[in-house]
């Protein structure tokens, strides 16, 4: 369970790229957290994970305040950066085996784990071969598993599908729904609109750091009382947000 | 114990994922062999000339002195050399490793306590500082008690001193780091301070270098004179600036075991005492470090916002 309560951030005197938010994601959900560049996605997603501390306001993880309890509140959850770039000449192995003893993931599941998720991905015959070898599908892949390797109740996730193959962007939502289905909890932000439609539970809509909208495509179908797809909506939302778009109404 | 053990890992992986320790070669070549060979070669020619220098410059010293019964003062020498250096180095270190390396970011998100993550990266910055002693400092240490017929206790000193020696440098020379990066700007770009220290490192080199060998040039009075001089200046300057310089010297010249011992037990004190009163300055500067390697402009003008307005326990959060 993820719970952000009334959370700003802000980078200079006049502009809050996140301005008091307030977001409840549930267990056995995945969440999709969209927005157009600049809108406030990665700034919250920093602030989730400890990167960044908010302004106001409080973060919890399963209850857990990020604030109060950060060493805690990391051990609750997996995160998978955007930016995949990291300890390039370790072997893949080695760099599984160190986010094992990071997150006390005893050897022998974390050899069965390892093996079944190098088997889903196609990397098993990679594992042995150094990170900067690796193409930045590759290395997503190899963050993805680092992060479940301790089977977190909370999956984040920034932008996920960039750089994965159809075929490991198809892997990689079956897990989503494993995880979410077992309980657990799925938070991800994308700009791919058509994998949100698809596979979230419920989604929020971000830009200029306020939620434009939070719930289900069913609610959001509701809401524009319309049968249009994700991405009309989102244009909809976004463009009503910019500033002078109500005066030409 | 399972916190020794999680600092030791990440220091590791530090280490080796960076490519820090790395002598294998690029691994993206064809002939990997050739280069990871060419590498071993190179690195090992390095070290042994740097040794042989320094060994041979501290028997031919050595013979100079020992007539005058002076030949005390070349412990003195060594000791302050080595640790103006080691502080010299600490400082690029240190900047390199806290600051300019790109891992803080990744590891934030991680369940790490901050000590674990100042250790890694000071172990990594003592590891660099070891290498240095032991190329540049240990052979004329060696040199020196090998051809006075020095006691154990000597051989047993040597150990110690190099062990502690570069403690007290490297944790004033974090400290001071730590002021350079709050209060200037110079150090931050990454380039800028790889030119600068490709600069230092080369400019030491040479001093060091034609230091030894214009020494062959002076009559062996006019020798005598200028180290004597030369290292009471120094070594006076040095024991001010670092304590335990005094502690390490003695231990070195000590003439009985029990002597040595107690100068070590005092160095090792002092040591321990640097050591730990760094310590939360030091929490304090890597939560500058943070700072400085999250990658988007407005979280640094951010993090330096909360710095300037003294709020330092908010970044030292960002380390929690």
């Amino acid at each position: 369970m993820i719970e952000l309560n009334n959370i700003s951030k802000s980078y200079s005197k006049h502009i809050k790229a996140v301005d008091a938010i307030n977001l409840h994601v549930e267990n056995g959900e995945i969440f999709g957290f969209l927005g157009p560049n600049g809108a406030g996605k990665t700034t919250t997603i920093k602030m989730i994970t400890g990167i960044l501390e908010p302004d106001e306001g409080e973060v919890l993880i399963n209850q857990i305040s990020m604030n109060q309890s950060p060493y805690e509140a990391k051990k609750s959850f997996g995160f998978v950066p955007d930016d995949p770039d990291i300890f390039p000449r370790l072997k893949a192995i080695e760099y599984l085996q160190f986010m094992g003893n990071i997150y006390d993931v005893p050897t022998e599941v974390r050899s069965v784990k390892i093996a079944e998720m190098a088997r889903r991905f196609e990397l098993t015959e990679s594992l042995s071969n150094r990170i900067q070898s690796f193409s930045h599908g590759m290395r997503q892949k190899l963050m993805i598993m680092g992060a479940l390797l301790h089977t977190p109740d909370v999956w984040i996730l920034d932008e996920p599908m960039t750089g994965l193959d159809p075929r490991s962007s198809y892997q990689l939502k079956e897990m989503m729904r494993e995880h979410a289905d077992s309980g657990k909890t799925v938070f991800f932000s994308t700009h791919v609109l058509d994998v949100a439609e698809r596979i979230c539970d419920r989604v929020a809509v971000i830009d200029h750091g306020h939620i434009l909208f939070c719930g289900t495509m069913d609610d959001m179908r509701h809401h524009f009382q319309s049968t249009r797809s994700l991405e009309d909506m989102f244009l909809q939302l976004v463009e009503e947000m910019r500033p002078g778009a109500g005066e030409q109404t | 114990m399972r916190g020794i053990k999680r600092t030791l890992s990440l220091a590791c992986v530090m280490l080796k994922g960076n490519g820090l320790a790395n002598i294998n070669g690029d691994s993206r070549k064809k002939n990997k062999w050739l280069s990871k060979a060419g590498n071993f070669i190179l690195l090992g020619f390095l070290a042994v000339y740097m040794s042989v220098l320094t060994g041979v410059s501290a028997l031919t010293l050595r013979r100079v002195l020992e007539p005058a019964g002076l030949h005390q003062i070349l412990i003195g020498l060594y000791v302050s050399v080595a640790v103006v250096f080691i502080f010299l180095f600490g400082i690029v270190y240190v900047i390199s490793i806290f600051y300019h390396s790109s891992d803080t970011e990744k590891l934030l998100p991680l369940p790490l306590k901050p000590d674990y993550m100042i250790s890694a990266k000071l172990i990594i910055t003592a590891l660099y500082e070891y290498v240095f002693v032991i190329v540049l400092i240990v052979p004329p240490l060696l040199v020196y008690g090998l051809t006075g017929n020095e006691a154990w206790y000597y051989f047993f000193s040597v150990a110690v001193v190099v062990l502690l020696l570069p403690i007290i440098p490297l944790c004033i020379a974090s400290v001071m780091v730590m002021l350079i990066m709050r209060f200037t700007p110079f150090a931050r770009n990454k380039d800028r301070f790889s030119m600068i220290s490709g600069l230092l490192a080369m400019g030491l080199a040479l001093a060091f270098i034609i230091a030894t060998q214009s020494m062959s040039a002076f009559s062996q009075e006019d020798l005598i004179l200028l180290l004597q001089s030369g290292v009471q200046d120094l070594s006076g300057l040095t024991a001010v600036v670092f304590p335990g310089v005094s502690a390490a010297s003695a231990a070195l010249t000590a003439d009985s075991a029990v002597s040595a011992l107690s100068a070590l037990l005092l160095l090792a004190a002092l040591s321990a005492i640097a050591l730990l009163s760094h310590w939360q300055p030091q929490k304090v500067f890597i939560s500058k470090v943070s700072w400085d390697f999250l990658p988007h402009r407005q979280n640094r003008s951010s993090l330096l916002k909360t710095f300037c307005a003294g709020n330092r326990s908010q970044a030292v959060h960002l380390l929690r």
